[in-house]
């Protein structure tokens, strides 16, 4: 069994840990229609998606599924978990809307993109294949290819995960209230530096700590988001935070 | 209920710019601007119809098609970067709010934008014509749908003003405009 490597075990048990979560996270915004709630859900959900294509790619060369992971992976899974932030700590004016809108028409234009004019070379790919390893060979690169969209969506989505919530964590630290939200948020900050770090050390050359890197980050944002969100039903002190928050002092 | 919301600030600066006065003076200049803004695109595209007629003497449909096709794309860059700047001095400069005479010239432009791209998606069904790179397509698509997006953030918003979502629409729509434009000559 040449495909089952320590990265297809830490895909699988990333994408059961991301497609809980997301679950979760959906169900949270059905109920209570927050827009901050549907963001993380979609980020959350493509998080899924781009492990699952992870996992279905140890075993098969699957153009598609190739698309879905880059596309997930590498584009929309920081900016969406980093939209859910900006709605939450950036409350002046239409800005968070605008993003999303942003995000929404970069999301459009990148699918079929990455699924039907983006040419894949397949003769790098074995089973049980290291994808962060062997991307580089399957995609064109070069300014005007869909992996220049690639730096601009990742940085823009780990400031504002990883941003928003050492922010919110210094916050409540501050004020001294909320410990739990103080450590989820701590959390929520290190699970999403541990992806942005991993592809950092695949750039250094070492693409086996990203397969780990994503599944430890998941698992350390689902734990921060339940510890965030264990008061948030505390009504008196959530509209305090929020709108200390909105205020921004 | 979004449409009255997003109606009430173009109200309260036509009222405000007329004291208690009614208002059909300023929404008559308001129908002027807008149709002539209509003649404006219009006139362009029968310039552009006349200039492919002179130029080849037998003007087959895909010439006037490509020509237009050419020409518009020019037009629309123009209009997303004056808008854009408008935007930015009546939102950032003036404080104000999305007036009428703005949200009908953002929809002209709109208009605008989907009449090239159709031209464009005429020129590859029917003639089989195919743009320089075909991420052209993908381009195309944005151009359409990048004010849409931001139109529906703005007439539905309850925080007043919200001239910002044209700040960022129009000047997205200028940058995919701009790569279309470079992705679609061979």
């Amino acid at each position: 069994m040449q495909t089952i490597t320590f990265a297809f075990v830490v895909s699988v048990i990333g994408a059961i840990v991301t497609g809980i979560f997301a679950a979760i996270v959906l169900k949270r915004w059905l109920e209570k229609r927050r827009p901050h709630n549907l963001a993380w859900g979609i980020g959350l959900a493509l998080y899924f998606i781009g492990l699952l294509s992870q996992v279905i790619l140890s075993f098969v060369w699957s153009p598609i599924f190739f698309a879905l992971w880059y596309w997930t992976g590498a584009l929309m899974v920081a900016p969406w978990l980093g939209q859910g932030t900006i709605y939450l700590l950036w409350r002046k004016g239409n800005i968070a809307r605008n993003f999303q809108m942003a995000l929404l028409l970069v999301a459009v234009m990148t699918l079929p993109w990455a699924l039907f004019l983006t040419p894949f070379d397949s003769s790098a790919w074995h089973p049980g294949a290291d994808m962060t390893a062997i991307y580089r060979d399957i995609m064109p690169q070069g300014s005007g290819t869909i992996r220049s969209f690639s730096p601009v969506m990742n940085i823009w989505g780990t400031i504002a995960l990883v941003g928003g919530a050492i922010y919110s964590a210094r916050l409540f630290r501050k004020k001294q209230i909320m410990r739990n939200r103080m450590f989820g948020n701590w959390l929520i900050a290190a699970g999403g530096l541990l992806p942005a770090l991993g592809g950092t050390l695949i750039r250094l050359g070492d693409p086996s700590f990203k397969y780990f890197a994503e599944m430890a980050g998941a698992i350390l944002i689902f734990i921060g988001f339940l510890m965030a969100t264990h008061v948030a039903d505390d009504a008196q002190e959530t509209r305090s935070a929020s709108s200390s928050l909105a205020a921004g002092d | 209920m979004s449409g009255q919301n997003a109606e009430k600030p173009d109200e309260a600066n036509n009222a405000g710019a007329q004291g208690a006065a009614p208002l059909q003076k300023p929404q008559s200049i308001v129908r002027r601007l807008d149709l002539g803004l209509g003649i404006l695109v219009a006139g362009f595209i029968v310039l552009v119809i006349i200039n492919s007629v002179l130029s080849v003497p037998s003007a087959w449909p895909f010439l006037i098609l490509h020509d237009l096709h050419y020409h518009l794309a020019r037009l629309g860059l123009a209009l997303a970067l004056v808008m854009a700047g408008v935007a930015v001095y009546i939102g950032i400069i003036r404080k104000g709010d999305v007036t009428p005479l703005f949200r009908r010239a953002a929809y002209i432009i709109f208009g605008t934008m989907l009449l090239e791209a159709l031209i464009g998606l005429s020129m590859f069904v029917f003639f089989s014509a195919r743009p320089g790179q075909d991420v052209h397509f993908i381009y195309g698509m944005g151009t359409v749908l990048s004010l849409p997006f931001f139109i529906f953030v703005e007439s539905t918003a309850k925080k007043r003003p919200a001239m910002g979502s044209y700040i960022w629409g129009f000047t997205l729509l200028a940058g995919i405009i701009l790569r279309a434009i470079l992705t679609g000559a061979p």
